[in-house]
């Protein structure tokens, strides 16, 4: 937080402000697009751009628990936080179920339908110790896990005559994710041994059935990425959000600070008293802008309007990925690591096929040289 | 019926190059790259790096056809160098960045474990041990990645 | 890494293509159960019988699931 006393500020400044602060005004965003453009005035000849980047850079962690992260990356541009989500959501590899060959059902769900629920069930296997399996590829213990069901719904002989709750009347009613049986092939018994295949969550309900009805069908399961099917998306979400500034161009003080502290999201600004130009009077303070929504109400009002001023940092992205419960498939570091490991090999296949391009350019032109 | 493959968004034909040059008839110094089934990720990723470096007169790129998973890359630099010389520049500088990235990521990770940050963090006990760090470097790029089409 | 490969689950051996003179019917064919609409219960319906059930008479009856695996994809 920066206070100005002066209302002006010097032109450097301000470009400054431009270069380095997305400014949000009343009705709208302002200088939103980086200053990356061809000739701009900070593409001097002489920087190195790696050195700049390792001095700026930062990651701070914010919150880290199992399977869910927020952490803030800070120094570095858009593309990169950008290109790093959608590798998080898109491409890091999971397992998931995606061939099922149905026996006998009878419940009243559909085949396909639930084909399609288990194919969504989060599947507690590392797929890194998996390879990806081609169409033309026999299944193998290295490309697929086994899974079997085998369930029907019966009366509850114990059940009282006049029961009404489904619950007690009828045995195996609803059909949760444990019912799904891990067939170790191969190596897998060994491998496993220690920590078995299984679906993430034991209690996730896939069919409800009555009596009389089973269900007998095996799963497969494969290593795919989310870009061919979301079900193979490690993560819930992944986003991340440009750290706010409220920027206190003059004093607010008085009851306008209770109503300034008012305007922002509790905890963002709080109403302090201390002695401001000699008077003891109540002053708002900026303490935690992290926390900030942004809903710009401060420039709703007039009497706020040449006294504040709210940014976002440009290259400090608050970023978190969860999966909260709802995928849990991988460790939230895990799966931030793979995306940067899976960004550096995308760039390294681009550089091996310019590489391979430029040779076959040498090579006709020597071959049309020679001719 | 008509819905196109969903592997089509990544998986190279047969055949096809997955980097094509041309170099542009009317500019000098000036080239189109075609990459194909690659999308924003890398598109605007490489179009960033490319503008970071002074002898870059003209970057951009465009995906010309949601349907069509392509990127077209338009470079065009100063005469002391060519523009497949400044992209590789781009993609080696990118691994570098993005590998020191990861770098002070892990060391945060340490020291995040070693300490106790006060606000929001849940007793060490409900925390499940970490894998070591130093395990991710032991993975084969080949195994994260996905097509087998070695194809250029 | 032992790359054994496993068999997917293929649905039942097709019938073998040499039957020739003998028409199926006489032979020893599935029996084909229907299930009565009304109450429910099985019954063995022989060719040229008459669609009747067993047990309330009923003449609406309802084929049941095929006994061959089907495949689906997760999608």
């Amino acid at each position: 937080m920066s206070r100005k006393t002066s209302k002006s500020q010097s032109n450097a400044e301000r470009l400054e402000q431009l270069r380095t602060r997305v400014v949000i005004e009343k009705e709208g965003v302002g200088s939103t697009s980086s200053s990356e453009f061809p000739y701009h005035s900070s593409n001097h000849q002489d920087i190195d751009y790696i050195k700049e980047f390792m001095k700026k850079f930062n990651v701070k962690i914010i919150r880290k628990e199992q399977y869910d992260m927020e952490f803030d990356l800070i120094g570095v541009d858009a593309a990169i936080a950008n290109a790093l989500r959608r590798i998080m959501i898109a491409e890091v590899p999971t397992m998931a179920i995606e061939k099922v060959y149905v026996y006998n059902n009878t419940s009243i769900v559909q085949d396909e339908v639930l084909a399609h629920r288990l194919g969504l069930l989060p599947i507690k296997a590392d797929p890194d110790r998996f390879h990806f399996k081609h169409a033309n590829e026999p299944p193998t213990d290295m490309n697929t896990i086994v899974f079997k069901i085998e369930h029907e719904c019966t009366f509850n002989p114990k059940a009282r005559d006049d029961e009404t709750d489904p619950q007690k009347l009828y045995l195996g009613n609803n059909l949760l994710s444990e019912s799904l049986i891990w067939v170790p092939k191969g190596d897998q018994e060994e491998q496993y041994a220690s920590c078995p295949l299984r679906p993430v969550h034991n209690d996730i309900l896939i069919v409800q059935m009555r009596p009389g009805q089973k269900i007998k069908l095996e799963a497969h399961c494969e290593k795919g990425i989310g870009k061919d099917h979301a079900k193979w998306s490690p993560v819930a979400t992944a986003s991340y959000r440009l750290m706010p500034e409220i920027i206190l161009k003059q004093e607010i003080t008085g009851d306008l600070a209770d109503k300034f502290a008012a305007c922002f999201t509790k905890g963002v600004v709080e109403v302090e008293e201390g002695y401001i130009e000699g008077q003891y009077v109540k002053y708002a303070k900026v303490v935690n802008p992290r926390i900030d929504m942004v809903s710009r109400e401060a420039l709703r009002h007039k009497e706020f309007e040449d006294k504040v001023q709210l940014t976002r940092i440009r290259d400090h992205f608050i970023c978190t990925h969860s999966d909260n419960h709802s995928t849990g498939i991988m460790d939230s570091e895990k799966i931030f690591l793979d995306s940067v490991h899976i960004l550096q090999a995308k760039c390294r296949r681009l550089l091996t096929a310019l590489e391979h391009k430029l040779r076959e350019k040498e090579r006709n032109r020597e071959q049309m040289d020679l001719s | 019926m008509n819905a196109p493959d969903r592997f089509d968004l990544f998986y190279l034909p047969p055949g096809a190059k997955k980097m094509t040059i041309t170099p542009d008839p009317k500019v000098e110094n000036g080239a189109t790259f075609e990459i194909l089934r690659e999308d924003h990720t890398m598109g605007n990723l490489i179009r960033y790096k490319l503008l970071e470096e002074p002898q870059v007169i003209f970057a951009g790129y465009r995906v010309p056809h949601p349907l069509e998973h392509n990127v077209i890359l338009k470079v065009q630099t100063t005469n002391d160098t060519k523009p497949d010389m400044m992209v590789a520049k781009a993609l080696n500088d990118l691994i570098t960045e993005v590998g020191y990235l990861k770098q002070k990521f892990v060391e945060e990770l340490g020291r995040a474990r070693a300490l106790v940050i006060p606000r929001e963090q849940k007793p060490m006990e409900e925390q499940t041990p970490l894998g070591i760090p130093s395990a991710r470097d032991n993975i084969p790029i080949g195994n994260t990645g996905v097509g087998v089409d070695m194809d250029f | 890494m032992n790359r054994e490969s496993y068999q997917g689950p293929q649905g039942p051996p097709p019938p073998s293509a040499s039957s020739t003179a003998t028409p199926r019917a006489s032979d020893n064919a599935p029996k084909m159960l229907y299930n009565c609409a009304d109450c429910g219960t099985e019954n063995e319906i022989k060719p040229k019988e008459p669609l009747r059930c067993k047990e309330c008479g009923h003449r609406i009856m309802y084929k049941q699931r095929t006994k061959r695996m089907v495949q689906f994809e997760a999608r």
